[in-house]
């Protein structure tokens, strides 16, 4: 008969080391390994900074520039040459800290507001230099998107498809300490997509904006 | 034995709990979540209007405004006046927020008063009336004898508005010298009147969104071509 204590001791120090093996495999997982003649492992934080129009950006950010136009004469075709200039543009910058290990950005951009915006999300690049031009002819992009499609929500599809395609694509680059990736979102109100029209000019609109960063060996 | 399975099952829920614990301990660790709003509110504009008379600044204070009608009084006759329509300078200044485009509808009534002199020389009630002007051709604003700066080269059209003929674009200042001095109206005075003449003067000033002329202001398309 085998002491009952002995049985619960027993038990105990098999959770603890099973709890301690976790965390080492997990720990494991979730760590850049340099690959020197004797491996290191470095298991720094990862903190990114994020800056929005060159303002850093730590609340909500409010852009007072927001312009409504036509789908058809104006998104579509541009009637007056002006809806590059129309849009609001906002640049963010996503900077990895020089301590964090090579990383990963998941961003996701969900418009909280039920009215529409149309949204045309592009990357710049990553460590841009002052040479850097930034793209501002939105109206050029838009119809390498759109031309092929006949109707309105057929475009506001491929739009969105777009979208995705552009934050899938961002998160396959790999992020390097103290790099910048920059991504910027031009931004028009659907004047015809509004559902409520009255007092439109007065409402604000919301866009929510998640940039999740993991160790790039952390994920496939 | 029914002591012992039920301590089991105690051990394997704590277990679970340490597990489910670690796990998302160590992930939130090598994982930086950030998240922010971008809250979006249509474009404005400001705009200022900058008058003068010489070098004083024509305030709400100032004795030659209007502040309930919002207009500028204007002496029409005598040079030696302070607020002389020679002396008269009127800017506008602008930054719109969002891509527009501007018009402006300058409003002067001209009021000729004239004061007979009854048989003792003295002023009877005297009589105003309002003076209409043809259009003076390069320099004046239409239908005024008010000058305009040789810079202001807008599109002067029937509904009397003076389109700007160029987009404005966001958060740029613009600057444009409307009106520069002006010429008297030739009063008269003599043995049995004495006649002055005042200039009421307003300024309407429309911006609109660049692309919105044709349903705002019910312009043709090719307006501005």
């Amino acid at each position: 008969m085998v002491n009952p204590m002995k049985k619960y001791i027993i038990v105990i120090l098999s959770v603890l080391l099973l709890t301690g093996s976790l965390f080492s495999i997990s720990f494991a997982w979730f760590t850049y390994i340099k690959r020197k003649s004797v491996a290191t492992f470095v298991s720094n934080e990862i903190l990114v900074d994020l800056e929005v129009n060159d303002a850093i950006f730590i609340d909500d950010y409010v852009l007072s520039d927001l312009a409504f136009v036509d789908f058809q004469n104006d998104f579509i075709e541009d009637q007056y040459g002006l809806i590059d200039s129309l849009a609001s543009s906002i640049i963010i910058n996503i900077e990895l800290s020089n301590s964090s290990p090579l990383s990963r950005h998941f961003i996701q951009i969900q418009e909280l507001s039920t009215e529409g915006l149309l949204l045309l999300i592009m990357y710049e690049g990553l460590d841009l230099t002052s040479e850097h031009v930034f793209e501002s002819s939105y109206h050029a992009l838009l119809m390498t998107i759109l031309s092929e499609y006949a109707t309105k929500q057929e475009m506001i599809d491929a739009l969105e498809l777009y979208n995705s395609s552009v934050l899938e694509g961002l998160s396959t680059i790999l992020v390097y300490p103290g790099s910048v990736m920059t991504i910027q979102i031009a931004v028009w109100g659907d004047y015809d997509g509004l559902i409520e029209k009255d007092g439109y000019l007065s409402d604000t609109y919301r866009l929510d904006l998640t940039i999740e960063s993991i160790n790039a060996r952390g994920v496939s | 034995m029914t002591f012992l399975k039920s301590n089991w099952i105690l051990i394997t829920v704590l277990f679970s709990i340490l597990f489910l614990t670690t796990c998302t301990l160590t992930y939130a660790y090598y994982v930086n979540q950030e998240s922010r709003g971008i809250v979006l509110v249509s474009g404005s504009f400001e705009v200022s209007v900058l008058a003068y008379f010489d070098e004083d600044e024509i305030t709400v204070e100032s004795p030659y405004y209007e502040v309930e009608n919002q207009v500028i009084v204007v002496n029409a006759f005598d040079e030696t006046s302070q607020n002389y329509i020679g002396k008269l300078k009127i800017s506008i200044e602008i930054i719109p927020r969002i891509t527009a485009r501007m018009r402006i509808q300058l409003q002067d009534e001209w009021l000729l008063t004239r004061t007979f002199l009854d048989e003792n020389g003295l002023p009877t009630v005297p009589v105003v009336e309002s003076v209409y002007h043809t259009p003076k051709g390069e320099g004046y604003y239409p239908f005024s004898l008010l000058k305009t700066d040789s810079s202001f080269l807008p599109i002067y059209a029937s509904d009397s508005y003076a389109y700007i003929d160029e987009v404005l674009n966001k958060n740029t200042l613009y600057r444009y010298d409307v009106i520069i001095g002006g010429d008297p109206y030739p009063v008269r005075s003599n043995y049995y009147y004495t006649e002055t003449c005042m200039v009421r003067l307003g300024l309407i000033i429309d911006v609109i969104q660049a692309n919105r002329f044709q349903e705002l202001w019910g312009l043709e398309e090719t307006f501005y071509n």
